[in-house]
């Protein structure tokens, strides 16, 4: 908030005053002058916005916002990571099964998150390296992935495990992040 | 030069003429924002947009940017009666979303062509040209304007308005607690960043909240969802928009009564849309 706005909403003809004081014109804040821009300011004003959101929380794309809604009402494990591959939520089913509540997780890079895990090979019990991993391969590739692999839980157990998943395109094609499910095999 | 929003159409879905709304207005939704320089920067092409055209020939204006939130009747309806369009003198820069599988042009020539309307696009004098939202950030005169796609059936978009010293952000249509607003980081809630710490922000809240939950994912919002969504990107000021056409003029001050309520003590009382209302920061 611009501490120094002036906001004047000026209601028309018709006002509706009443007792609590709703008048005509209104005011918040100290009154402040005119400031005339160039439009070179005017495009600085728009980058130091974008600087401002960059230094606080990065807006998420719509796409991503409408499959946290789908993955937090969904009792299979989900995560979704974002276009620049950082995990960025998993669900109650996800959290069940990793042990640990994305709140107190919070957003990392999806590879680190997953090598936690330790994946490995169902065959051969070699180290998964991450660009055979599903969701590396719909993040690089942009294809939907599928795989069966070996992790060790967080209770210490090594488990089987199937895991889908798939890239997200917005509306113009705009790829946006992905999505991986997972089962136990 | 200050940030100056007048508001020519806050009705929702369907223009709504008669007594019953003679002081809020019965115009779709039609906003413009004044620039210094002459240029007209209008947002959504609701019927409000009709007497924005006559009044915009009659300051001489040549040169308008039109930015369509989306493409539903009640944002585009006016266009073709838009008097600048039927004028060989003036530019007209179209900015609406695209879809999936069609430009904006040919979306919007499809309303704009027999059956719907007698006149094909081709035979418009003015010069007209159509751009796909949403893009990166322009500058109009000292304002900056930027989009983001929203919460709201169809591709929609709202929009940002800045200068060094304020900002506004435009809403007309969103559904934000179709995917959550309390409880949700901001960075999280649909149009978060678009209404950010905005000295005020122009929001749907076209329901009552037990209007609401037979009306779920129509894309609009209720009274107490306007409210949270202002209170959850801290807002300056709200302003109630996109009026439900069933709601009369007292209809709607009880609608505002209940989002003061809402609002608590919470910055300054969100205020109901109304044509001629003209908002100025500087």
């Amino acid at each position: 908030m611009v501490a120094s706005a002036l906001v004047s909403v000026l209601l028309g003809a018709r006002a509706r005053p009443d007792s609590s004081g709703r008048v005509a014109a209104r005011a918040v804040g100290t009154t402040g002058g005119t400031i005339p821009l160039s439009k070179e300011t005017a495009q600085a004003v728009g980058s130091v916005r974008a600087a401002r959101m960059i230094e606080t929380e990065q807006q998420k794309h719509l796409v991503l916002i409408l499959a946290r809604e789908f993955a937090s009402n969904l009792s299979t494990p989900t995560l979704i990571a974002d276009a620049q591959g950082r995990l960025v939520f998993y669900n109650e089913a996800a959290e069940a099964v990793v042990g640990t509540r994305f709140s107190e997780a919070g957003e990392m890079p999806l590879d680190e998150w997953i090598a936690t895990f330790e994946p490995r090979s169902e065959t051969t019990s070699a180290p998964l390296p991450p660009e055979r991993r599903p969701a590396r391969i719909a993040f690089d590739e942009r294809r939907a992935s599928h795989m069966r692999y070996l992790v060790t839980s967080v209770d210490g157990v090594e488990r089987e495990i199937e895991v889908t998943a798939f890239p997200l395109f917005a509306h113009t094609d705009e790829f946006v992040g992905i999505v991986a499910i997972f089962w136990r095999a | 030069m200050p940030l100056r929003l007048k508001i020519w159409g806050c009705r929702g879905s369907v223009p709504t003429p008669g007594p019953d709304t003679v002081e809020y207005g019965g115009n779709t939704s039609c906003v413009e924002v004044v620039l210094g320089d002459g240029t007209a920067l209008v947002l959504d092409a609701g019927t409000g947009i009709r007497p924005l055209g006559h009044d915009l020939l009659a300051r001489g204006t040549r040169r308008i940017h039109l930015f369509l939130t989306h493409l539903h009747l009640d944002h585009l309806e006016g266009l073709r009666f838009f008097a600048p369009l039927w004028d060989e003198r003036v530019s007209v820069d179209v900015w609406g979303p695209c879809s999936p599988v069609s430009t904006l042009h040919d979306r919007i020539l499809r309303s704009f062509s027999p059956p719907l309307f007698p006149i094909d696009f081709r035979d418009v004098p003015a010069r007209v040209m159509f751009h796909d939202l949403p893009a990166e950030t322009w500058s109009f005169d000292g304002v900056s304007l930027s989009s983001e796609l929203v919460l709201h059936p169809g591709p929609t978009v709202g929009f940002r308005l800045e200068t060094a010293g304020s900002s506004v952000a435009y809403l007309p249509d969103h559904e934000p607690a179709l995917a959550g607003i309390e409880g949700r980081p901001p960075d999280w809630i649909s149009a978060g960043a678009l209404a950010r710490d905005a000295d005020v922000v122009f929001h749907d809240a076209q329901y009552f909240e037990h209007e609401y939950p037979e009306r779920v994912g129509w894309g609009h919002s209720s009274v107490a969802h306007a409210v949270a969504f202002s209170r959850a990107v801290r807002a300056g000021r709200l302003v109630l928009f996109h009026h439900e056409p069933g709601h009369s003029d007292r209809e709607l001050e009880e609608l505002e009564d209940r989002a003061r309520e809402l609002a608590g003590s919470d910055g300054t009382p969100p205020v109901l849309a109304r044509e001629g209302m003209v908002v100025e920061l500087p």
